[in-house]
């Protein structure tokens, strides 16, 4: 609370400080472009209707102009606003999305630099995702010259906000934040991703605060979505996370009280609920052990969350160990936090808060639990053997806790408040969290690359990907032979590796570096391509057509079925370790205990089974993968064992 | 993809650049659909519309790119420029600082474009006449020293001409393409409308079209 009325104080003094900043001239030419865009986004929500003068509007605007004058190097760049928008919107507190933005910006900024650089990068990372997953229809627009993949342009710019419906957007962001690993740049990750976090438990929270403000019009199913989303161990642990940063700050601790009071009310009303809820999640941890990165932070959040949130610790009794952790973590994310606002709020390091940036934006505590496993570094070993240990004391104690984690995170998705935002937020993040509990299995995978987990992992993945309908013959052939060759593998994982190098055409980048922050993205688009792949090639739409196509598709693409597929695609590519495995293989010391986990998850899995359905009507997509994938968790665990 | 556009005796790829905000995607979009839209996303890279004219019995299918006007996006939009066959320019007749970035616009199509591509200034938003800061004289002074095909003045609010612009565009490809198409004639009928038509380039002539002849 303290953290979040001094940082509020310290936009309300830079907003201020516009002209002190800029020319009178450069402000009005600023806030007259920022002023062009934001009167065209989002004006069909209702949050952004209606009259020009509206209070909502303005707020956009001067978060937009802030963010231009106090970082210059970045300035204000078309797409920005549709960027702030479901942030402000979740938020609906101008300088809390003010510094979410920041948070994220520290991440996308690159994306909206002159140079292009960063977007070449992913531009270069999707095609060679699309080369590896489906390397027919990959020659297929190599015939076309549309290998360029610039009809992406603004997938990869947006990361897909404007690809979908504005509710449907703001799920995809849950999810796909909540998924980030830490960044790639954070070995600081503990550091910068609680102040990142911090931002982005924010920022998610507005979105769930959003959700819940939509919520209330749909309140279960989005609750359900989110928390199916997030999965109610990360959501609590994001929540405990926030929160412990916020306390250790001492400012923001107010704030998460509140937030805390509202999840542990929350947590009450929905606890039996909640538990359940865990339990899928760990189920669909399991499901994702390929994600184990995710799951790992998920569970970690999750210890933290008892220590964040006072309240929702109090849910989540055990777990000392992890609020440990978390305790850790979050302090050192909370300088990491306060610095990165701070410096995000100085004109002159607008992006340089990246790892804050990734860390707000993941779901930072998803990201943050995730990097350590793909980052080699320590903070990211020692989370992943953090979460390891949660996750094996956790798994069976850990789900019990687990649940009071999640019905912490289901609070913060009740509650009406920003907060509850916030909490929601949370949720969602450790929904994603949840999946991080496969994830966390995959960070064993991932510790043990070339284990018999990975394999196993990854033949489940292929296996939920053959059944995925959608995805295409080539795609699914393609996958599955890197992936059965791993599943064949499973006794020896080095088989994998080369197996997927014979059928792939190339290898990968890791995790850390893989879209440059934000690897779930690109399999989303992924996704989406694959889901359309067919048609293209049957119609045999030519440059400009597939262009035309998939502007067609705008605000029309089915959420959970690329929701769904693109969990299944990361996951195996999580197990597959078709990048170098080397920083992998740092994750391996954990990935014994998490395996063991694994197993036991699967084996608890036939009834979050039953449970998720419940909770996934929304989620769908993710428990779909979950159900799917289990089995090969499954195998995982047992591979796991075997190593 | 659209079935209407299936079939084609000719196809054209026009680029449509120009400043932020001067109304190029409504400008596609009224072209598209006769539609205006009043709030318009900002355009994020390139966007793709495709309309089949019906031109002397030729199918003429005219392939647009509207392109994001901000300087960032920039890189990308250049990559577009190599391959159109023709260009059109926008500004606002309202704002001054977009027609003052004519030059600029002409000078990077110069730069990226083919060389012969068939380039039309295009100063939109001419409903909004009582803010007019751009007299028509002087962008087809601009067209004329620049060599350009002509300047035509817009309105997507109201569709006035907008349909107009595109047809001269297309013809005058189809002319460059297929001599057995009639030329200027038809064309200068075309911009007949305009109080004024400014003889440019290649006897192209560009009509000046005030608000009041609507």
């Amino acid at each position: 609370m303290d953290y979040m009325k001094r940082k509020t104080r310290e936009y309300d003094q830079l907003k201020s400080e516009w002209t002190a900043r800029v020319s009178s001239e450069d402000l009005e030419f600023i806030r007259g472009n920022v002023l062009k865009d934001v009167l065209r986004t989002d004006r069909a929500h209702p949050y952004y209707a209606g009259s020009e003068d509206s209070p909502h509007l303005t707020a956009l605007t001067d978060l937009l102009t802030t963010f231009a004058i106090t970082h210059p190097q970045v300035s204000y760049c078309q797409g920005m606003s549709d960027i702030a928008s479901p942030i402000l919107a979740v938020m609906d507190n101008e300088a809390h999305a003010f510094i979410c933005f920041c948070g994220i910006m520290k991440r996308l900024e690159g994306n909206f630099r002159p140079d292009g650089q960063l977007m070449s990068i992913k531009f270069q990372h999707l095609k060679l995702l699309l080369q590896y997953s489906d390397p027919e229809f990959y020659a297929y627009l190599v015939s076309k010259g549309a290998d360029d993949l610039f009809f992406c342009y603004r997938w990869l710019l947006l990361e897909l906000k404007r690809e979908f419906v504005f509710d449907d957007a703001l799920r995809m962001l849950e999810v796909t934040w909540s998924s980030l690993p830490p960044d790639p740049p954070e070995t600081e990750v503990e550091l910068l991703g609680p102040a990142l976090e911090a931002d982005q438990p924010n920022g998610s929270q507005n979105v769930h605060q959003n959700v819940d403000m939509e919520e209330m019009e749909e309140k279960l199913t989005e609750r359900q979505r989110r928390r199916h989303m997030l999965r109610p161990s990360r959501e609590e642990a994001d929540g405990g996370r926030s929160l412990v940063v916020e306390e250790e700050k001492g400012p923001r601790k107010e704030g998460e009280g509140e937030y805390g009071v509202d999840e542990m009310v929350n947590n009450d009303v929905t606890a039996s609920t909640r538990s359940f809820e865990k339990q899928a999640s760990f189920g669909e941890f399991k499901y994702y052990s390929g994600r184990n990165e995710d799951s790992f932070e998920m569970n970690e959040n999750e210890c933290s969350d008892p220590t964040l949130s006072p309240v929702q610790f109090q849910s989540a009794h055990s777990t000392l160990q992890f609020s440990v952790r978390q305790s850790t973590e979050e302090s050192e994310d909370d300088p990491g936090e306060k610095e990165p606002l701070i410096g995000n709020h100085t004109p002159s390091s607008p992006g340089q808060r990246d790892s804050p940036n990734g860390q707000a934006a993941s779901p930072a505590s998803s990201l943050p639990s995730c990097p350590p496993n793909w980052k080699s570094s320590s903070n990211q070993s020692l989370e992943a053997s953090n979460s390891a240990t949660s996750w094996r004391t956790a798994s069976p104690d850990g789900l019990s806790k687990c649940t009071s984690s999640s019905s912490s995170g289901d609070k913060a998705e009740s509650p009406d408040k920003p907060s509850g935002g916030f909490t929601s937020s949370q949720a969602v993040i450790n929904g994603t969290g949840s999946q991080s509990p496969s994830v966390v299995a995959g960070k064993s995978l991932l510790a043990s690359p070339s284990q018999g987990y990975n394999r196993s992992l990854l033949s489940s993945p292929i296996l939920s990907f053959s059944k995925s309908p959608s995805l295409p013959k080539a795609f699914s052939s393609n996958l599955p032979s890197p992936c059965r060759p791993t599943g064949s593998g499973l006794s020896s994982p080095n088989t994998n590796k080369p197996e997927g190098g014979g059928i792939k055409p190339c290898s990968l980048p890791p995790p850390q570096e893989f879209g440059k922050g934000n690897p779930f993205m690109l399999f989303l688009c992924l996704s989406i391509l694959l889901e359309h792949r067919d048609h293209i090639v049957k119609n045999s739409l030519d440059y400009n057509e597939l262009a035309m196509h998939f502007d067609r598709l705008v605000r029309r693409h089915n959420l959970g079925r690329i929701l769904q597929r693109a969990k299944a695609l990361f996951a195996d590519y999580l197990q597959s370790e078709v990048w170098d495995s080397e920083e992998g293989d740092e994750v391996s010391l954990d990935s014994p205990a998490t395996a063991d986990t694994s197993p036991q998850t699967s084996t608890t899995r036939p009834p979050f089974l039953n449970v998720q359905p419940s909770q996934g009507t929304f989620p769908n997509s993710t428990y779909n993968l979950a159900n799917t994938i289990p089995s090969p968790t499954t195998p995982i665990a047992l591979s796991p064992s075997a190593s | 993809m659209d079935p209407q556009d299936d079939s084609f005796d000719f196809l054209f790829k026009i680029i449509l650049i120009g400043d932020s905000n001067v109304g190029k995607t409504c400008l596609v979009q009224s072209f598209k659909t006769s539609q205006f839209c009043e709030r318009q996303q900002n355009t994020i890279g390139v966007d793709f519309t495709v309309r089949t004219l019906s031109i002397e019995g030729r199918r003429v299918k005219m392939q647009v790119w509207d392109t994001a006007g901000q300087e960032r996006f920039r890189t990308i939009t250049q990559s577009y420029y190599r391959s159109a066959h023709g260009a059109m320019i926008a500004y606002d007749i309202s704002r001054r600082a977009t027609f003052d970035s004519l030059p600029r616009w002409i000078h990077e199509l110069k730069q990226f474009g083919a060389a012969n591509v068939l380039t039309a200034l295009i100063g939109n938003k001419r409903d909004l006449e009582a803010e007019r800061e751009v007299q028509f004289e002087e962008a087809c002074k601009l067209a004329e020293a620049k060599g350009l095909l002509a300047a035509v003045e817009t309105s997507a609010r109201d569709a006035w001409s907008v349909e107009e612009a595109f047809v001269m565009m297309a013809r005058r490809l189809l002319m460059q393409n297929d001599t057995s198409v009639a030329d200027d004639h038809t064309h200068a009928v075309m911009l007949r409308s305009n109080s004024h038509t400014v003889s440019l380039t290649s006897a192209s002539s560009a009509d000046e079209k005030k608000p009041c002849a609507c």
